[in-house]
C-alpha cells in the first residue's frame, strides 16, 4: 500500500503540469494499476454477511480475534489459499471476534488480510456456528451448508484443510 | 492420611462444580494477556524456588499449565 | 472511493510503524544483546529467549551470582522444545550450626585441613564455602492425538562440586469445558549423588581437630514427586489453581557440614569425649533417611481495571514436623503498554522439625548418641518466619523487546528450641537478612 500514496501523488502532481490527452491517458492507467493493486491486497470489512450472495462458490469462514497466537499463523496461509483459488470459486470471509475492533485493525497492521473481513463482536455469528474453541473454521459447499469444520489451526496440517477446500470446489465444478 | 483424603475429595467437589464455570471460545481476550499467563515471570519464579529451598524447609507445590487463551 | 480511503489512512499507520521500527533495531536494545531485527513481542515464531542475571546478597554471609539463559520454539504441530541452562557462582560464609558462646571457638574445615574461627558472641560461620553450579533443563511439550490431551517430558542434571542431581518427568495434561478447566497429573524422578568435602563424617560423631578426620565414601539420595492440579477459569478476568504435591525422598539427607553445639548447665562448651576431637564437643547431623512431604497450593489471578493481581496461598507438612504456610501476592500496575510496576509481598512461617535442636545439653546429647535419634541444628529446620517485600518493574527495550528488573528485600528470624544458662545473652538464632536484584531480557 505504499505504492497507494505515491502513486496519488504522482497523479496530482503531473496532473498540473501535463497536455490535456496525456493526462487523461496517463490517470487512466494509474487508477488501472492503483485499482488493481488494491484489490490484490487488504480485505475488506464488509458491512453485512449475507451468505445468499455466495452461492455456487464454497465459501471458508474462518473466526480468529487479535488475541490467538494460531490465528496469527493462520494468516499467511489462508491468504494463499483465497489467492490460489479464488478463480476456481473460493470466497474466504473472516469473522473477527474482538469485541473491540480497533484490536482487529492494529493486528492487520502487522498481519494483513487478503480476504474479506467482517466484524462480530458480541459474538452473535459464533453462537450460531456453535464454536468450540479458537480459531475455527468451517467450509461450505455451493448450497451454503457446512461440510467440513476444523478446530483450531496448526502448520502441520495445512494439506488436510486444502484437501477439504478442493474437494468442495471440485463438486462445483461438476455441476 | 485423612487429610489427602479431603485433599481428594475437595478437588474432586471443585472439579465436578467447575462445569458451569468458564467463558466461551471466544472471550478470552483478557486471559490470552501475557500478564495473565498462571507462570507469567518464569525465570523470576525458578530463582525464587531455588532461593527458598536453600534457606527454608519447604520447596515446591507450585504448578503447571492452563488458563491463557484456550486456542488450538 | 470510501474503501481506498480507509486503507490509504491504514497504510500510512502501516508505513509509520515500519519506520519506527527499523529506527528502533539502529539503535539497538539498552544492553547490547543482539536485537532481533524488526522485533514483535512474543509472535510465537522462532525461538522465544529469556536472559536474565541474578545478583543474592546475605548481610556479612552467602553471595551468589546467577547468569541464566532459557530459550524455546514452537514447531509446526503445535509442540514445544525447550532449554534452560543456569550458572551459579557463590562465596560466603554460612552458619555451621554451633551457637555463639562468650568464649572464642575453633573448628576444622570440612577437607580436614585448617581451621577457622569464631570469637567470643560470634555467630560460627564456616567461610570455606565457595561453590560454583551448572545446571542444564530440556524439555519437549507434546500435543496427543485427542487435541485435548498433552504431555510435557522435561530432563534435568544439575553439577556442583559435592552435588550431582540427574532427574526426569512427566506430566499429562487434559483440558475440559472448552478449555475452561485443565486437569495435570505429574511425576518425577530425581537422583542425587552427595560427595562432602572430605569424605562424608560418622553422623552423631564428634568434630575432630585436623589430620584426625573418620569419613566414610560418597552417598546417595532419590526422589519421586507426583503433582495433581486443577487449573479453572472462573470468569473473564479470573483464573484460579488448586494444587496437591506429594514428594518422597530416601537416602542421604544431611548436611555433611553442619554441627550441633554441646553445652553445660551454664550455657558454656563441655569438652569432647572421643580422642583426637577438638577441645568442644560439637555433634555431627544424623537425619532420617527418608522424607515425605505433602503440599496443598492454591492460587488465583484476577485482571482489575487494567492491572494483574495475585495472591497464592500453600500449606506443607512433613513426616519430619515441618509445617508450614506462604503467603504470596503481586499487584501489577500496568502504567502504560510500554511499562509497569509490580510490588510483592511474600509471608512464610515455619514450623521446626521434631529433631531440631538450637543446642544440646549433655543429657540430652549423651541420649540422643545413645539411641541413634534424628538430630540437625541447621538453623534451616527450625522454627522461622520470613518476610520478602519487593519492587518490580517492566519495560520495553527501544527494539520493542521485554525486559524488566525487580529488587527485593528478605528477612528471615528464627526462634531456638531452647536457651541454656548463659545462652540467654547471646543471639542464638541470629536474623538471615538477603537483598535480591534480578535483571530479565526478552527477545
Amino acid at each position: 500500500m505504499h505504492t497507494g500514496i505515491i502513486q496519488k501523488k504522482v497523479v496530482t502532481m503531473t496532473l498540473t503540469k501535463m497536455p490535456a490527452i496525456t493526462k487523461i491517458l496517463f490517470s487512466m492507467l494509474l487508477s488501472i494499476m492503483l485499482f488493481s493493486n488494491v484489490q490484490a491486497q487488504d480485505g475488506q470489512w464488509l458491512d453485512k454477511l449475507d451468505l445468499q450472495e455466495y452461492k455456487n462458490k464454497v465459501v471458508y469462514i474462518d473466526f480468529w480475534a487479535s488475541w490467538c497466537g494460531p490465528c496469527r499463523k493462520s494468516f499467511p496461509w489462508i491468504n494463499a489459499m483465497q489467492e490460489k483459488y479464488a478463480d476456481k470459486g473460493l470466497v474466504i470471509i473472516g469473522v473477527n471476534l474482538d469485541a473491540d475492533v480497533e484490536q482487529a485493525h492494529k493486528f492487520l497492521e502487522k498481519t494483513p488480510a487478503k480476504f474479506k473481513l467482517f466484524s462480530d463482536p458480541n459474538g452473535t455469528l459464533a453462537e450460531q456456528y456453535k464454536l468450540i474453541g479458537m480459531p475455527s473454521s468451517f467450509v461450505l459447499d455451493g448450497n451454503g451448508e457446512v461440510r467440513h469444520r476444523h478446530v483450531g489451526f496448526k502448520k502441520s496440517s495445512v494439506k488436510e484443510y486444502e484437501k477439504s477446500i478442493v474437494s468442495l470446489l471440485n463438486e462445483l465444478k461438476t455441476k | 492420611m485423612k487429610f489427602v483424603l479431603f485433599t481428594l475429595l475437595l478437588s474432586t467437589v471443585l472439579v465436578s462444580g467447575c462445569s458451569s464455570l468458564g467463558v466461551k471460545p471466544w472471550e478470552k481476550d483478557i486471559l490470552a494477556r501475557d500478564d495473565m499467563a498462571l507462570e507469567s515471570a518464569s525465570m523470576d519464579s525458578s530463582f525464587d524456588d531455588h532461593i527458598y529451598f536453600s534457606k527454608e524447609a519447604s520447596s515446591g507445590g507450585k504448578g503447571f499449565g492452563g488458563g491463557g487463551c484456550g486456542c488450538n | 472511493m470510501k474503501n481506498n480511503l480507509i486503507k490509504n489512512s491504514d497504510t500510512s499507520t502501516a508505513k509509520n510503524t515500519g519506520v519506527r521500527n527499523l529506527l528502533k533495531t539502529a539503535t539497538g536494545c539498552l544492553l547490547g544483546v543482539t536485537a532481533v531485527a524488526g522485533a514483535q513481542a512474543a509472535s510465537g515464531e522462532g525461538w522465544e529467549t529469556d536472559v536474565a542475571l541474578l545478583y543474592y546478597s546475605e548481610t556479612d554471609r552467602v553471595s551468589a551470582l546467577e547468569p541464566a539463559i532459557a530459550t524455546k520454539k514452537t514447531l509446526d504441530d503445535d509442540s514445544v522444545v525447550g532449554f534452560k541452562f543456569v550458572f551459579d557462582a557463590l562465596t560466603g560464609a554460612s552458619a555451621n550450626g554451633a551457637t555463639a558462646s562468650n568464649s572464642p571457638q575453633t573448628f576444622t574445615r570440612p577437607s580436614g585441613n585448617g581451621t577457622y574461627t569464631a570469637g567470643a558472641n560470634e555467630t560460627p560461620l564456616d567461610d570455606t564455602f565457595r561453590d560454583t553450579r551448572i545446571s542444564l533443563t530440556a524439555n519437549y511439550q507434546q500435543p496427543l492425538e485427542n487435541r485435548m490431551n498433552k504431555v510435557v517430558w522435561g530432563a534435568n542434571v544439575s553439577n556442583e562440586y559435592d552435588f550431582l542431581s540427574i532427574g526426569g518427568s512427566g506430566t499429562f495434561m487434559h483440558d475440559m469445558n472448552q478449555r475452561n478447566t485443565t486437569l495435570s497429573l505429574g511425576f518425577s524422578f530425581e537422583q542425587d549423588s552427595i560427595k562432602p568435602v572430605g569424605g562424608t563424617p560418622i553422623p552423631l560423631g564428634e568434630m575432630k581437630a585436623q589430620g584426625n578426620q573418620v569419613r566414610t565414601g560418597d552417598e546417595s539420595r532419590s526422589i519421586v514427586e507426583m503433582l495433581v492440579g486443577v487449573t479453572q477459569v472462573i470468569d473473564s478476568k479470573t483464573l484460579m489453581q488448586f494444587n496437591y504435591g506429594l514428594a518422597v525422598s530416601d537416602g542421604y539427607h544431611n548436611d555433611a557440614y553442619k554441627i550441633t553445639s554441646v553445652v553445660d548447665a551454664n550455657g558454656d562448651n563441655v569438652s569432647s569425649l572421643d580422642a583426637g576431637s577438638l577441645d568442644n564437643r560439637y555433634l555431627y547431623e544424623n537425619r532420617p533417611d527418608s522424607r515425605t512431604k505433602h503440599s496443598v497450593y492454591g492460587k488465583v489471578k484476577r485482571f482489575m481495571g487494567g492491572d494483574v493481581a495475585d495472591i497464592s496461598y500453600r500449606y506443607m507438612f512433613d513426616d519430619w514436623g515441618v509445617a508450614s504456610s506462604t503467603v504470596d501476592m503481586h499487584y501489577r500496575f500496568n502504567v502504560s503498554p510500554s511499562w509497569y510496576v509490580e510490588p510483592h509481598v511474600r509471608y512464610y512461617s515455619q514450623q521446626a522439625a521434631d529433631f531440631y535442636n538450637t543446642s544440646l545439653t549433655e543429657a540430652q546429647a549423651n541420649t540422643i548418641v545413645a539411641t541413634n535419634d534424628d538430630l540437625t541444628s541447621d538453623y534451616r529446620l527450625g522454627d522461622m518466619d520470613a518476610t520478602t517485600v519487593g519492587l518490580k518493574f517492566g519495560f520495553l527495550t527501544p527494539d520493542g523487546n521485554k525486559s524488566s528488573i525487580r529488587v527485593e528485600y528478605y528477612n528471615q528470624t528464627g526462634t531456638a528450641s531452647q536457651v541454656i544458662g548463659n545462652q540467654s545473652s547471646q543471639d542464638l538464632v541470629p536474623d538471615v537478612d538477603a537483598v535480591i536484584v534480578q535483571y530479565n531480557y526478552s527477545f
